[in-house]
């Protein structure tokens, strides 16, 4: 039995190529990308799930508010985390990890390789025994446990050893702390599973630097700057704990609290969902937004789903070409469960030769997915037996839905009535062909305008005025104290250039992450109404080399030791009028330290020195003429060669520091940046979306070519009546264009709910306005009247003799 | 093997109520070869559906073999079919995506025939209806008489005690048509109960008896000697 369904249905879809191509072409497209953001989604749901007992390991997180700006750090004060250990008995262990604060690059060396990288962290010798990883050479027992050990990513250690066995070896590490000597202890990679910690090498935290800084500190209101880990004992409660710490802070802390007037609570998030819970402040790696995630999926299905319905629509739409099979096979005895399980195989069969397809397919555009994910999805998901499940899960759901509605709807035929042609009543599904084209085109519309919106808020952001000038700025970065020596010479060395207009040398540059930040206050005031102000160390050039515009008093000059620019939301916060703020003298005072100020210059409209998710805050520069304090030049240029301007400034580089490789940054790159995870989010839904339309279109193409060989005979007698080709182009066009602007009506506040919830994500944000509806449906109008008239056209220019004779 | 009595088909649009049988009593016994014969729009179609079981009575009663079937539901009526009756229509009525030796196993496929036993009936049937060396032929690869050769052969591998053939020369040209009719008569002689329509009074005579119908009764029977 089977053996025959299968050859009629080979033979059907042998005889019907066009039916046949866009159903298995699309399941396939659909299958692909259903299978691809599968394996994305779970991906980005393995982060940290491979730990020995992930499930006691938590991060301790702090929410704080200081002087009304409420925080929600990844991070909490240096020693909270072995207090926890040494306090609750339940807590098994702990450990923290430290990101090197404004020494991003540690120059490695090892006989005679020497390069820059990033990613560095101090950690405490008990990392491996709270988070596993695959140890490639060395082990974790005591990998960590002497100073100024140091354990390497695979990649790291194969740049420095190419093939030797690193373990014993000592390399040099040359960075803003200093130069030392680390024996490499082990080489691990994240084989095991992917881990929030972006690192590419980790170092013990007796090993100078910020490490010597955390060992020593005891300030648990302030220096929120410390990741801390901690691993219950099995079958402890988080939540209870998590309930104690308020006394526990209290206990430890609330002097200090007390002092900065500051409110701080301590969390316990579980390291496993950190990945994918967005909104923390210094958070060392990149999240994903679970909402992304679901519109993700959401795309997949529904791309799935639009395939589903051109296969139920032309299923049905081709009823008449199956009439009379079913009606031959009910009258020679098959009941009506026999064809309902020979359509079902059918669309069973279609959906797994569109999976199989989907494979090689997938295989084919991987790197290309991979590259606009940014996520590495490998050959090796192909081994993994849950994803054969979910491949027959996706076969049968698919097989259902497309089926079983031309399965319920085709077995329905009264043997006698299609054996005798009459089945025009039949096939006239037309009502619920109808209301799928519609559902279609509702998710395309809707796909079109979250595109345009998206895109249009990324052109706003790109081309904001952000109140300082972004463009040609060169940034050069001196992250060893030996390159930071020979800044000054380098900086006066680029002012001689005709192309380069100004120079300047600060701790920062803009669209970075602003680690320094403290609480400032007028005369009369305490550090509990301080206002946490972030800043920038930097030279006499910053505010003429960025562009930046001085609202009151004047810029910084040579020797202006002590002295602050402030921005205008520092002014209104400190309650500063800003045409009386300058000369004005800011405190800061922490124990057991005496006060201290700084005399405000100047005060400066504010600028978007960081991204535009949030608005602009309390920020100042402060004059500083210590060298040792800058780790970054930006020089601002005019020209229009590039390549010229930047074989110039190489050559006065290896001239200047010839110890260190020559290494620079676009200032706008950088700045945009901070917008990647939405620049790539877009790349996604765009594409997705491009193929969800192609499927959509499909569709609409084997529909089109239907109703027209259905109305063959009439546009025949039309033309020989003197109809024109346009006017039968437009009758044939008229129907379909009509259902597509049923959709643009449905479509347009589902897109707009959808995206007014996305832009709320942004402080700075675009208006969404009725132009991107209209772009978005005349988009889905032209799409749909270029598919419908090529079968429009098509008919409307055969021979109506042919078709009148065929009849 | 039938017996009909006061058997009545209506077909209702919104306004119009059609009598297609109006209280019709027919009775075949096993053997026979009985043609229907009546113009068109007389119930002729009507009554050969409400035999074959692809249609409902609205009254009156349908003995087959002496059980009541008149009323019986979707799946009992195909189990019936199956195993009991074989059609040949005007139109031929094969599946295009079949090759003749596929479509006439079809039949046995549908009644749970094992496949080697498939293999030789149809053969058997085949070679019977001289169709043998197109067994690999898909039907718009032969000619109206082959095609029609091919339904009869469908409509007899399972041995059902009774044929309805819906006017079986109506598509095909004279000689043709003489072929299928002698092929029915055949079949009748090795005891088939054939029940045919036809409008052809040359077909009619190869039948043991006409039935005339007209608006949905009985109006003459002609026993052919």
């Amino acid at each position: 039995m089977i053996r025959n369904y299968l050859k009629t249905t080979y033979r059907f879809l042998l005889k019907n190529k066009t039916f046949s191509f866009i159903n298995i072409v699309g399941l396939a497209i659909g299958a692909m990308c259903c299978i691809y953001i599968l394996l994305y989604v779970q991906d980005q749901n393995s982060y940290d799930k491979h730990h020995k007992d992930v499930q006691d390991i938590y991060r301790v997180t702090t929410t704080l508010s200081l002087s009304g700006d409420k925080h929600i750090h990844a991070t909490v004060s240096p020693p909270i985390a072995p207090a926890l250990k040494t306090d609750f008995p339940e807590v098994q262990q702990y450990v923290r990890v430290v990101n090197t604060l404004g020494v991003n690059r540690h120059l490695l060396s090892y006989k005679e390789k020497s390069f820059y990288e990033k990613d560095m962290f101090y950690v405490d010798s008990t990392f491996f025994d709270v988070f596993n990883y695959h140890f490639v050479n060395g082990s974790p027992q005591k990998a960590l446990t002497e100073p100024y050990s140091i354990v390497l990513f695979k990649p790291v250690a194969d740049k420095l050893f190419a093939g030797d066995d690193p373990i014993g070896k000592t390399i040099n590490i040359d960075n803003g702390y200093g130069k030392h000597d680390f024996k490499v202890t082990g080489v691990i990679d994240e084989s095991l599973g992917k881990t929030h910690i972006k690192a590419s090498m980790l170092v013990t935290m007796h090993s100078g630097g910020i490490g010597d800084y955390v060992l020593r500190n005891q300030i648990w209101a302030g220096n929120n700057f410390t990741n801390s880990y901690i691993k219950l004992h099995p079958g402890a409660s988080a939540e209870a704990l998590e309930q104690k710490l308020p006394d526990f802070l209290n206990k430890h802390g609330e002097q200090q609290l007390k002092e900065l007037g500051m409110q701080k609570a301590l969390h316990l998030q579980p390291v496993a969902s950190i990945h994918t819970t967005p909104g923390y402040e210094v958070e060392q790696s990149k999240t994903v937004s679970p909402s992304f995630l679901y519109i993700l999926l959401a795309i997949g299905i529904m791309i799935q789903v639009i395939a589903c319905i051109n296969f139920m629509n032309l299923s049905t739409a081709r009823a008449s070409k199956r009439a009379k099979e079913v009606g031959v096979r009910k009258v020679i005895g098959a009941g009506r469960f026999d064809l309902v399980k020979q359509f079902l195989g059918e669309s069973f069969l279609l959906s797994f030769i569109g999976v199989l397809l989907a494979l090689p397919l997938l295989l084919a555009v991987m790197p290309y997915l991979n590259g606009i994910t940014g996520v590495v999805i490998g050959l090796a998901f192909l081994a993994d037996y849950r994803i054969w499940l979910m491949l027959a899960g996706i076969i049968l759901v698919t097989g259902f839905i497309a089926g079983s509605y031309p399965a319920f709807y085709l077995s329905a035929f009264q043997a006698i009535k299609v054996i005798k042609g009459n089945f025009t009543s039949y096939v006239s599904a037309a009502g619920i062909r109808r209301s799928l084209v519609v559902f279609q085109f509702v998710l395309a519309v809707v796909l079109i305008s979250v595109i345009i919106i998206i895109y249009s808020q990324l052109s706003f952001i790109k081309n904001r005025d952000l109140g300082f000038n972004q463009k040609q700025k060169l940034v050069f970065g001196f992250y060893t104290n030996d390159t930071q020596g020979k800044m000054t010479n380098f900086a006066n060395d680029l002012r001689q250039m005709a192309d380069v207009k100004a120079v300047t040398k600060a701790d920062n540059y803009l669209g970075q992450f602003i680690g320094h930040d403290h609480g400032v206050y007028p005369a009369g005031g305490n550090m509990a109404t301080a206002i946490d102000a972030q800043n920038i160390a930097t030279d006499e050039y910053f505010v003429q080399a960025h562009g930046i515009h001085i609202l009151n008093g004047r810029d910084f000059r040579q020797g202006d030791t002590d002295k602050v620019l402030i921005n205008q939301t520092l002014a209104k916060r400190l309650g500063l009028d800003p045409q009386k703020a300058i000369g004005a003298r800011l405190y800061t005072q922490y124990n057991p330290n005496p006060a201290t100020y700084v005399e405000v210059a100047g005060v400066m409209k504010d600028f978007n020195y960081n991204s535009l998710h949030i608005e602009v805050r309390p920020f100042m520069l402060v004059y500083s003429n210590d060298n040792t304090r800058f780790v970054n030049i930006v020089a601002s240029v005019n020209s229009s060669d590039y390549k010229q301007l930047l074989g110039k400034i190489e050559a006065v580089w290896h001239k200047d520091i010839p110890s260190a490789p020559f290494d620079y940054a676009f200032l706008d790159e950088e700045v945009q940046r901070q917008y990647e995870t939405e620049v790539t989010l877009s790349q996604i839904i765009n594409l997705f979306t491009l193929i969800a339309i192609f499927v959509s279109c499909l569709g609409l193409f084997g529909l089109a070519a239907f109703s027209a060989e259905q109305r063959n005979k009439e546009i025949g007698i039309r033309k020989v009546l003197g109809a024109s080709v346009t006017g039968i182009v437009q009758l044939l066009s008229k129907d379909f264009l009509k259902l597509v602007f049923i959709s643009i009506i449905i479509a347009t506040p589902i897109a707009w709910y959808a995206m007014h919830k996305w832009l709320q994500d942004f402080v700075y944000r675009v208006n969404i306005s009725w132009w991107m509806f209209v772009l978005a449906g005349t988009i889905a109008i032209i799409i749909a009247f270029v598919t419908v008239s090529f079968q429009s056209v098509k008919a409307a220019i055969a021979n109506p003799v042919k078709s009148l004779r065929s009849e | 093997m039938i017996k009909i009595t006061a058997l009545e088909k209506f077909y209702r649009t919104e306004e119009v109520e059609t009598i297609a049988l109006n209280k019709l009593s027919i009775e075949v016994k096993e053997g026979e070869f009985v043609a229907i014969m009546g113009p068109s729009g007389c119930g002729k179609s009507t009554l050969l559906n409400i035999l074959g079981l692809l249609d409902d009575p609205d009254g009156g009663s349908y003995l087959f073999n002496g059980t009541e079937v008149a009323h019986f539901n979707e799946r009992k009526r195909a189990d019936l079919r199956k195993h009991n009756i074989g059609f040949v229509f005007q139109s031929f009525n094969l599946i295009d995506e079949l090759t003749v030796f596929e479509n006439v196993e079809l039949p046995l496929i549908y009644t749970g025939v094992p496949s080697s036993e498939r293999v030789s009936r149809v053969e058997k049937v085949l070679d019977k209806m001289q169709i043998m060396h197109r067994r690999n032929h898909y039907p718009q690869q032969l000619s109206g008489g082959q095609q029609q050769r091919v339904a009869v052969a469908r409509a007899v591998v399972n041995n059902p005690k009774l044929i309805l053939a819906d006017e079986p020369t109506g598509n095909l040209d004279s000689s043709n048509g003489n072929e299928v009719m002698e092929l029915l008569t055949d079949l009748n002689e090795q005891g088939t109960t054939i029940i045919m329509v036809t409008h052809s009074e040359h077909d009619a005579r190869y039948s043991h008896r006409i039935i005339r119908l007209l608006d949905g009764q009985t109006v003459v029977e002609n026993i052919m000697i």
